[in-house]
């Protein structure tokens, strides 16, 4: 990550999938704290929060209960103090509806939880490769 | 046309025929051996006559039509409209009949209705004869097969997205079997003896495995809920597409008929369709040197596409079940294959209106065929 302090906010219902990712982060040495939330709905709490440092991006689930991704996107995409942040979609969804949605929405990346652990280690790898070569908004 | 003079002269020869073949019967006799309802009505709408079949279909006795108006056979909602409807007729009497694209009833002396088709017929004096059809089994017979339709639609409907919504749910959870099995692996690695490490392979491969499987529940399923719009393909260059994708080993010829033929179809169902038929013959070579061949012969109403190759062949009683899904030839630990390839090839190929089968001799190599016609469906 270009922006080393600032946490990378995950959005994911599935404690497995988010100890993958953190483990992921972990093992690539990618030092931004990451901070969990379960749902949409926890997730815009976080960011709502002032004594929360704002992300310098978001991973987020698509298929979750209460407020799922697709909502997400919907508030925060209305929310001008974080439109900005850069999103980027991590599911398990090959909809190409929820694809097509998504970036309508301006998701900055879609990518699909593969089964095995290192292919998305290597996706984690890519991710944070991006992010810390190009420029960000914020 | 025929000449009015001619008609009129028609109609005579019928009814001296009819006096006669009749012998001299009338329209009484004629109206109770109808087993349909009839009723003569008169311009002020009482009823004048009524048959036998009318007394068993409203249950009113003779005596007691006499006293009613066509408007008492009819349930209530329609009797205001009706007197116009009548008054309207009576200024152009003619045979007419009633109830096509219309819901009427008929209203019995027990209060309850039926539903009915009428035809009329102006006789005299502004009376009317009326004929009247229960209608109800059929209209009854009518409602069922329309839930019926409708029932199918719902659960045709619903498998349609059952595959696809199960085989997502599973996804998830698998996922995690397959991480924690792979950290199990990666941080126990010391404290595992051989045989542990050797379970801990088979099931992260198994993991794998079920997750091909339900990749190709996805991708069977997802065949037909999305539809592509058709278009002109150019079969010479979607061969060299898929054969350029699957990269072929050093020691598998492809060879490509020259001048196949640009076809209507959804292309990536057709570029699906020879992926998997090309992919199977490439995985499933035995010899030393694999030859495949790609060809197209001109149908009069279908183009037949062939893939053949120099394989292990099927045996003929094989030919159905390598279709089904999930049925593979091999156990999977040899190799590796979910069974889904083919049923994806005949599913397409059926949607588009094609046909898919196969030609094989056992140890010589197999040929499989299928047709795409020259018109879109």
């Amino acid at each position: 990550m270009r922006i080393k302090s600032s946490p990378i906010l995950l959005i994911e219902d599935d404690s497995v999938d988010a100890m993958t990712v953190r483990r992921a982060l972990k093992e690539l040495h990618v030092a931004n704290p990451l901070e969990h939330a379960e749902n949409g709905e926890e997730g815009l709490a976080y960011l709502q929060n002032a004594a929360h440092a704002p992300p310098c991006l978001i991973l987020l689930d698509l298929n979750m209960p209460v407020m799922n991704g697709i909502e997400f996107l919907h508030a925060i995409k209305a929310l001008p103090a974080f439109k900005r942040i850069p999103v980027i979609a991590l599911t398990t969804s090959d909809e190409q509806e929820d694809k097509v949605e998504s970036f309508e929405l301006g998701v900055a990346g879609y990518m699909r939880k593969p089964v095995e652990y290192r292919q998305f280690v290597e996706i984690i790898r890519t991710i944070d490769a991006y992010w810390t070569i190009s420029e960000s908004p914020l | 046309m025929i000449p009015g003079f001619i008609v009129a002269k028609l109609r005579i020869i019928r009814m001296i025929a009819a006096r006669d073949i009749l012998n001299g019967r009338d329209a009484c006799w004629l109206m109770d051996c109808a087993a349909d309802a009839m009723l003569v009505i008169g311009s002020d709408g009482r009823v004048l006559l009524a048959n036998p079949a009318a007394e068993r279909l409203f249950g009113y006795s003779l005596d007691e039509f006499c006293g009613l108006s066509v408007e008492d056979l009819m349930p209530r909602r329609f009797r205001a409209a009706h007197g116009d409807k009548r008054a309207d007729y009576a200024g152009r009497p003619e045979y007419r009949r009633m109830g096509s694209g219309l819901e009427l009833y008929g209203l019995r002396k027990d209060g309850g209705e039926f539903a009915t088709d009428i035809s009329i017929s102006p006789v005299e004096n502004g009376h009317v004869l009326a004929t009247i059809y229960d209608v109800s089994s059929r209209k009854r017979l009518e409602e069922e097969q329309k839930r019926m339709i409708h029932e199918l639609e719902n659960v045709n409907e619903e498998l349609k997205n059952f595959a696809y919504v199960v085989s997502h749910d599973l996804k998830a959870p698998l996922r995690a079997i397959g991480s924690l099995a792979d950290w199990i692996a990666a941080d126990q690695h010391d404290r595992l003896d051989a045989e542990g490490q050797e379970h801990l392979r088979l099931l992260i491969q198994r993991v794998r495995r079920l997750d091909a499987l339900i990749d190709g529940v996805l991708r069977y399923s997802r065949i037909g809920r999305a539809h592509e719009a058709a278009n002109a393909i150019d079969l010479n260059e979607l061969a060299r597409e898929v054969i350029d994708s699957l990269a072929p080993p050093p020691e598998v010829t492809v060879s490509v008929a020259a001048d196949l033929p640009t076809i209507r179809a959804e292309k990536t169902g057709m570029q699906q369709v020879l992926q998997n038929l090309l992919s199977n013959a490439i995985r499933y070579l035995d010899k030393p040197e694999g030859r495949i061949g790609i060809n197209c012969a001109e149908q009069a109403d279908c183009w037949q596409f062939s893939v053949a190759d120099n394989g292990p062949g099927i045996e003929p009683r094989h030919f159905e079940r390598i279709f089904q899904l999930f049925q593979t030839l091999h156990p999977r630990d040899r190799v590796e294959s979910t069974g889904v390839g083919l049923s994806i090839v005949k599913k397409i190929v059926e949607q588009n209106g094609g046909r898919v089968w196969l030609e094989s001799s056992p140890g010589q190599g197999s040929t499989f065929y299928f047709t795409v016609p020259k018109t879109y469906p």
